[in-house]
This record gives C-alpha cells, sequence and structure tokens, in this order.
C-alpha cells in the first residue's frame, strides 16, 4: 500500500529503543527503512529473549520496535564499512543515529560532515542529553533520566522513596517525540529542499510531562509532594474482585451517580460534594464503597459506570487488553509470523485514517537484506 | 482586560503573530480542552502553526480554573488568583502559548457560522471531547467537508470512535490505567500506583500530533484530507508494545518491582543527605538514581563505592549475578550516598561511567544547569501575570528552530485579531458579533451571579 512516506529512504543506526520505534513508526507510515547494525547487532535483540544469549531473534523488544525494516550489517570501525554507508547516506532523506555526542565524529559521519556531502538529509540525533550542555557526556538509562526530569520526585508514596514508571515509557516517548519530529522536518523540506539536524533528547522529553507541577514552582513556590494513588476519596485505585479499578468521581454533577452504581443510598448524600469533603470525609467514603467494590470484577465495575457517565478506568494488563471487544472492534492487534518467533500478534498503530495509511511487517534476521542492499548500491565511482 | 497587542503592532506594521517557523503554512482550529489535545497543538505551535484555540464564555477551558477558585488549588502567581482568575492559571498558562483565543459561542447560530468560515481556511481542526459529542454538537465530519472538502478532522476521544465502547467517557488518569501503565508502575510486590501525572494526556497528545503531520503529508501527496480517529487508550498501549509481545510469545506478565530493572542490576533510588541549596524546603527528600548495565559500569560503581574488590568477583559479574545480591549491593550504596548530596553522588559516579542522576524536584529541575544551558526554560511574558519561566521545546533544530514566541493568551484576547486576518471580517462586523453575545471575554458563570 502507497503511505504518505512512500518513497521516503531512512537509515537507521540507533539502537534500543527510542530510535528504532522513531523509525517503527516512519516504517509504518510508508518509509523505507534501512537498519544499520553492527557486527554482532543491536543490543536490544537479546533484551528479553527466550532462547539464550546467542538468541538474535526473538526478544520481545526486537519483535515489535523494529517491525517492517531491512537489517544490514556494516562495520563502521572499518573503510569498507564506512565505504557502504556513505553511499547509503547518497540514497538517503533521514539519517536517524542515538549514539553519544562524539562517537559519530570520531569516524567523519557527524552532522557537520554529513551535512557538507548530502545537505537535504534530515540528521536525527535522538539520545539521553542532547548534543550539548553540561550533561551531555554523562551516561544514563531509564531511571536516570526519570530521576533528574522531576517526574520521579512526584510519583510513588510521600513516606517512601521516589518511584520510577513502570515498563520503557521514557524511551517511548522519546521515540514518538522524535517521530513527530522528523515529520515536522520532513514537511518543511518538501518546501525549502533543505535538511538539518534535530537534536532530541530523553531527559527533555520527559522534563515537558510535568504537567501544572512545574508552575507550582515557578509561579507558586511551592514543591509538590508525592501523592501517590490520590489525596480524595472516589479518585484513584480501589480493589475490584479481580484486580484493581480506577474511580473517577468527577465531573460533581455525576457524583450522584457513585451511589446508583454502588447500589448505596448513603454514597448519594450531598454532603460529600461540600468543598474539602472528599479528602475530609475519605475513609467514611471508602467505607461506603469498598464493599461493593471487592464484589464486583473490573470490567464489569468499568462498563457499569460507563454506562452511567463515569469515566472509570482499570489496570489492564496484556492478556486484559486481548479480551478487550473494543480493541478487537478496531483491529488493533494484528497478527503477524516471523521465521523464528513464530505467528504473534503485534499492537498496530493508535489512530485509523480515511485512506488507511498504515502498513507493517515483520521484523528483520540479523543482517538479512546485507547482500541485497549492498547490491542495489553503485559501483565505486569515487 | 489586558490590551491586545496587535493594536499596538497594527500602528508600526509588525505583526507579532506573523507566520514563521517550519509549520508557518498550517492553520489549526482547536477546539480542544485540558491537556491531551492542547498539549498536541502546542507541540505544533511551537514550530510555527497557527493555532486558534477556541473557547466559549460558558465553556472555557477547565485549566484555565474556576472562575472562582477554591483557595490553595490551582497554580497561580505568588498563589494569588487575582480578579481574572481565568487568565493566570499556570496549568492553561504553560500549555498554551503560541496560540491564538478566540472566545466564541460556536453552538449559538451567528457562532456556527464563523466557525464554519474558520473550518473552510483551515487545514486541520481538531477536538478531544468524548466520543459522539463533537458531532452532537453539529459538527459532523460531512458538515465540514461540506464547507472545506479536504479538510483533515482530528477526533481523539478515549478509545477511539465507533464500536462498544465508541460513547465512553474518560481522562488520563484512567487511560494510563487502561493502556496497562498502572499495572506496570508500583513499589515491588506492592499494588499498583498512578505515575503521579495524567499519563494518558501527553502520550495521546504526543500521538495527536504525530498523525496531524502524517494526515498533512498525506493531503500533500494526494490532495486528499482526512478524518482521523485516535484512541487515547491505543496510544498508551504502543508505549508498551514490548509486554504485549512478550506476553505473547511467553504468557509471562511483568511484576511491578519498583526502580529495580528487568534487564539490569543494580537499580534503585538511593538516599543521600540533605541539600537544601539544591532541592529548597524539601532538602531531606534527597535520593540519586542509578542503574548499572555493562561489568564496566559495574567496575566504576564498585570502586567510586569504596569495594573495588567487588569489581573483580565473578560472582558480581553478570546482571543475573549482581540481581542475586541486589539487597546486600544496595546496602553498600546506601553507606555511601548517605555521606553526599544528590549532585555529588551524581558527579562522583558520572566521573567513574555510572548512569547515575540526582532526583530532582520541582526547584531542582528548574535550576538544572544543563537544562538551563540548553535553553529549555525561556521566560515570557503573559499580559495577566509578567514575566515567569515556562518549559520550552524539547527538540531542536539547527535551521529551522521553534520556540515560545508569545504567551498564552487570555480568553479571548484574540477574537478580533482572528476574524480580521484571517475571515478579513470589517469593525463593524465583529461589533455586531460582540452584540449578539456570541463573542465574549468573561466567564458567563460570573455574569449570571
Amino acid at each position: 500500500m502507497e503511505g504518505p512516506l512512500t518513497g521516503v529512504r531512512v537509515l537507521d543506526l540507533s539502537e534500543y529503543i527510542a530510535g528504532p520505534y522513531c523509525t517503527r513508526l516512519l516504517a509504518g507510515f510508508g518509509a523505507e527503512v534501512i537498519k544499520v547494525e553492527r557486527p554482532g547487532g543491536d543490543p536490544i535483540r537479546r533484551w528479553g529473549a527466550a532462547r539464550g544469549a546467542d538468541d538474535l531473534e526473538t526478544g520481545p523488544f526486537h519483535l515489535y520496535v523494529n517491525q517492517g525494516k531491512r537489517s544490514v550489517v556494516l562495520d563502521l570501525e572499518t573503510d569498507e564499512g564506512r565505504e557502504a554507508l556513505w553511499k547509503l547516506i547518497d540514497t538517503a532523506d533521514v539519517l536517524v543515529e542515538s549514539t553519544r555526542p562524539g562517537q559519530l565524529a570520531r569516524l567523519g559521519l557527524d552532522f557537520d560532515s554529513v551535512a557538507r556531502r548530502k545537505p537535504d538529509l534530515l540528521y536525527l540525533s535522538v539520545t539521553w542529553f542532547g548534543q550539548n550542555g553540561p550533561y551531555s557526556n554523562y551516561l544514563a538509562w531509564e531511571i536516570t533520566t526519570y530521576a533528574l526530569s522531576g517526574l520521579m520526585s512526584i510519583t510513588g508514596e510521600d513516606h517512601r522513596e521516589p518511584l520510577k514508571n513502570g515498563g520503557y515509557l521514557g524511551q517511548y516517548l522519546t521515540g514518538h517525540k522524535a517521530f513527530v519530529a522528523a515529520m515536522i522536518g520532513l514537511w518543511e523540506r518538501g518546501t525549502s529542499g533543505l535538511g538539518q539536524q534535530i537534536d532530541i533528547s530523553m531527559f527533555e522529553c520527559i522534563a515537558s510531562l510535568l504537567e501544572h507541577f512545574d508552575m507550582q514552582w515557578i509561579y507558586g513556590h511551592t514543591i509538590p509532594p508525592r501523592a501517590g494513588n490520590g489525596a480524595r476519596a472516589a479518585w484513584g485505585l480501589y480493589p475490584a474482585a479481580d484486580g484493581w479499578v480506577g474511580v473517577v468521581s468527577g465531573p460533581a454533577r455525576r457524583w450522584v451517580n457513585i451511589g446508583v452504581l454502588m447500589e448505596s443510598e448513603e454514597l448519594r448524600s450531598d454532603r460529600y460534594l461540600a468543598p474539602g469533603a472528599q479528602t475530609e470525609l475519605r475513609d467514611e467514603i471508602d467505607a461506603l464503597m469498598l464493599p461493593w467494590l471487592v464484589t464486583h470484577e473490573k470490567e464489569d465495575i468499568y462498563h457499569r459506570a460507563q454506562a452511567l457517565g463515569l469515566p472509570f478506568g482499570y489496570a489492564a494488563t496484556p492478556p486484559d487488553l486481548f479480551e478487550v471487544e473494543q480493541l478487537e472492534y478496531r483491529g488493533f492487534f494484528e497478527r503477524i509470523d516471523h521465521p523464528v518467533a513464530g505467528s504473534l500478534r503485534y499492537p498496530t498503530v493508535a489512530a485509523k485514517f480515511t485512506d488507511g495509511l498504515w502498513s507493517l511487517g515483520r521484523a528483520p534476521l540479523l543482517g538479512e537484506h546485507t547482500a541485497e542492499v549492498l547490491a542495489s548500491l553503485p559501483i565505486e565511482a569515487s | 482586560m489586558a490590551t491586545e497587542p496587535s493594536e499596538a503592532s497594527r500602528a508600526t506594521g509588525a505583526d507579532p503573530y506573523a507566520r514563521k517557523g517550519p509549520l508557518e503554512d498550517v492553520l489549526i482550529l482547536d477546539c480542544s480542552m485540558v491537556w491531551a489535545g492542547p498539549y498536541a497543538t502546542k507541540l505544533l505551535g511551537d514550530m510555527g502553526a497557527t493555532i486558534v484555540k477556541v473557547e466559549a464564555a460558558r465553556h472555557m477551558d477547565s485549566v484555565r480554573g474556576l472562575a472562582r477558585p477554591v483557595p490553595g488549588v490551582g497554580a497561580y502567581p505568588d498563589n494569588d488568583p487575582g480578579a481574572e482568575p481565568w487568565n493566570r492559571a499556570g496549568y492553561y498558562n504553560k500549555l498554551n502559548r503560541n496560540k491564538l483565543s478566540l472566545c466564541m459561542d460556536i453552538l449559538e447560530p451567528a457562532g456556527r457560522e464563523v466557525f464554519l468560515e474558520l473550518a473552510a481556511q483551515a487545514d486541520v481542526v481538531l477536538e478531544n471531547f468524548g466520543g459522539g459529542v463533537f458531532n452532537r454538537m453539529g459538527y459532523t465530519l460531512e458538515a465540514l467537508q461540506a464547507v472545506n472538502p479536504d479538510v483533515i478532522l482530528v477526533s481523539m476521544p478515549p478509545s477511539g470512535n465507533g464500536g462498544p465502547e465508541g460513547n465512553y467517557v474518560g481522562y488520563g488518569v484512567a487511560i494510563e490505567q487502561l493502556g496497562g501503565i498502572v499495572a506496570r508502575t508500583g513499589y515491588a510486590n506492592d499494588i499498583p500506583m498512578k505515575t503521579g501525572i495524567n499519563y494518558g494526556d501527553p502520550i495521546a497528545g504526543i500521538h495527536s500530533a504525530g498523525y496531524i503531520m502524517t494526515a498533512l503529508m498525506h493531503r500533500r501527496r494526494t490532495g486528499r484530507g482526512s478524518f482521523v480517529d485516535l484512541s487515547q487508550r491505543e496510544a498508551a498501549i504502543m508505549w508498551l508494545g514490548d509486554e504485549v509481545v512478550k506476553y505473547e510469545l511467553s504468557g509471562a506478565i511483568a511484576d511491578r518491582i519498583g526502580n529495580r530493572d528487568a534487564y539490569m542490576a543494580p537499580s534503585g533510588a538511593y538516599r543521600c543527605a540533605p541539600d537544601e541549596a539544591a532541592l529548597g524546603p524539601a532538602g531531606h527528600d534527597a535520593w540519586v538514581g542509578l542503574a548499572v548495565d555493562t561489568l564496566e559500569e559495574w567496575g566504576g560503581l564498585a570502586t567510586t563505592i569504596g569495594h573495588p574488590e567487588l569489581a573483580s568477583d565473578p560472582a558480581y559479574a553478570t546482571v543475573e549475578g549482581r540481581r542475586a545480591h541486589h539487597d546486600a549491593i544496595d546496602a553498600l550504596i546506601t553507606e555511601w550516598t548517605l555521606q553526599r548530596t544528590p549532585d555529588e553522588a551524581m558527579r562522583e559516579l558520572q566521573a567513574a561511567g555510572v548512569a547515575a542522576g540526582s532526583v530532582a524536584n520541582m526547584r531542582r529541575v528548574v535550576e538544572d544547569p544543563h537544562l538551563r544551558a540548553r535553553g529549555f526554560w525561556p521566560e515570557v511574558d503573559q499580559p495577566s501575570v509578567g514575566r515567569h519561566l515556562i518549559a520550552g521545546v524539547s527538540w531542536h533544530y539547527s535551521r529551522t528552530p521553534g520556540g515560545v514566541r508569545w504567551a498564552a493568551p487570555n480568553l479571548g484576547q484574540h477574537s478580533d485579531y482572528v476574524l480580521r486576518t484571517i475571515l478579513g471580517k470589517t469593525d463593524e462586523e465583529i461589533e455586531a458579533l460582540r452584540a449578539t453575545g456570541v463573542l465574549s471575554n468573561y466567564p458567563t458563570e460570573l455574569l449570571e451571579g
């Protein structure tokens, strides 16, 4: 299928999650993504791989973020490897890399060098701290940037240690923002015909998520504490018969429906709508809600609440997600075959477009396309 | 009432809102409220798209806060809501810089007519109401296509349009649960934990910005508009795609492991010596976060904390080996970190090649030297609050930089400007509209007492 990026060639030198997730999205919308891997492959291939240290093909991160790409192994420490890469650069529209600043300069592949030869190339650098500034040579993993960005200081409970978010949200966040940035860069290049460098860092991406909390310091000179699962009644996670349900009692005009849902006359009292009452009377309200909640299943509570206009949720796990009718209705998961990992369901993309626009195959085996891609390059001319 | 900058600048011929930047040719009519939709248009407005933010005097964006707020709620300058709190709310002012405020009731016939005139000019119309609400307001895809056949309409309800949950309602606090994030977050062997923010909102906002660009690229290529039907829940699931695939592969569901890491060890937040200089009055809440992947990193950590013998101990040479001794390693790290402030610990560990970072509170992150050096906290002058810092852009373009060009508008600050410059309305026509009440700069609830 033709996509909005059909004809756009992306050279992806990035590793781990953020950069590759960015190029997964570019591939889904039609770009041709060539994943350039070091001998031995992107280290993310090993994360979670079920078949031991030599398994480079069945890691869940790799299978997901590298969907729809071609894998070409090049040793950029050798003249031959760099020579092949330069030929690929000559044919590319976008280059994505995730090395610490300076590493590619050592190989003559930094932005300035590449831009001299290919001025219309969009050069995305997706890193922890960005290309300049006092931390630019610092090392980071997920927790390092969560710590520095402020988000960790407001996650968790006030009397316990600050808490990182689960999973690898910071890297997906950064990769998704890099995708948006690349699209904006391609849009502008469509009229100017010029490339540029886009420097995107996970530290700044997470620091951009602070909701109104940074404004509480900037405007109000107060430091927000860790608020756990919430400071007031009927707003947050509560136990259900089979897991955890998200009780969300707003807006105020719907409060009465909390009582209707939980079959409690007492909960319908206006007393609980007075300013501050849901904080002060939290224990009392919780005591009225809990007997009903713990005898009903989370998804049952969710659907009953929604029927009353209450914006409830529940803490879903992967097996829950595969049972959701709404996701089935939208065809969000797609079954794709892989020669080593077998047939698996994968998330697709979170939006439906009138003309489709999204199409994505499986992740490549390491070096699967090396010969074919190199054979397509022009014979040495210079 | 704030003056309208364009009045002054018209005299000099300079337009402070002149289109400029990589998206200078994009016009977005933004009916979204709260965080998810406004975050999308913040990202695109930072890069030069013209964002007309549509609110009504009887339906302001709720992050403007209550017209008469409850004491202690909301982020106001010096905690003073002032006479016009809706123009002074930190939450609103952060998200809506670089936008033009049109305060017009689009449910009234005269407002509806003007809205459709704007839709005819717009590249994109964005809404983030609950499923079906915008349609019930009369703004269906067909109605918008009737005035603009190539329009891109972006809808982003909690679970998408149509299907059994197409009319469901949701806030970010529930979306992060439904998307699987909350079940993954929490202290080890403990209950699920919310993320500290309403994470569902910015996730959906970033997705929305990307899909707007996708639809624009498609239209440039084919001339065709799009209906973009975004599911906020699906947006969150995409950021946990590895977990879904892992479950498919093995049936395994990830445990909540606090600050530990499935692929590294040690990993954690370690208590440090108090540091009021950096952390302010919360100086006792002092921690450093770190994680160790390679043997080289482990050697740097072990040596720095005074246990070089562990750097060469084969029992600690692998992530699995170190995980088996995680509690003991944590105790040794804490013995060392307690003697240092978070920033001291970070600097010493980074010098040894360890991925350590101070756990910054809001004061520390606003003062952060790296973010300051990269221009992440520019100042902006807002007509009702004056000059303050604001979180800037998180991407840096070498040739076409974006940035904060003007502050979030007062309610209705640009109504006249928008009608004049985009629709070519005369002063008389604008006055006539104002007389009908569809244009207003003052919350209706206050007029009605």
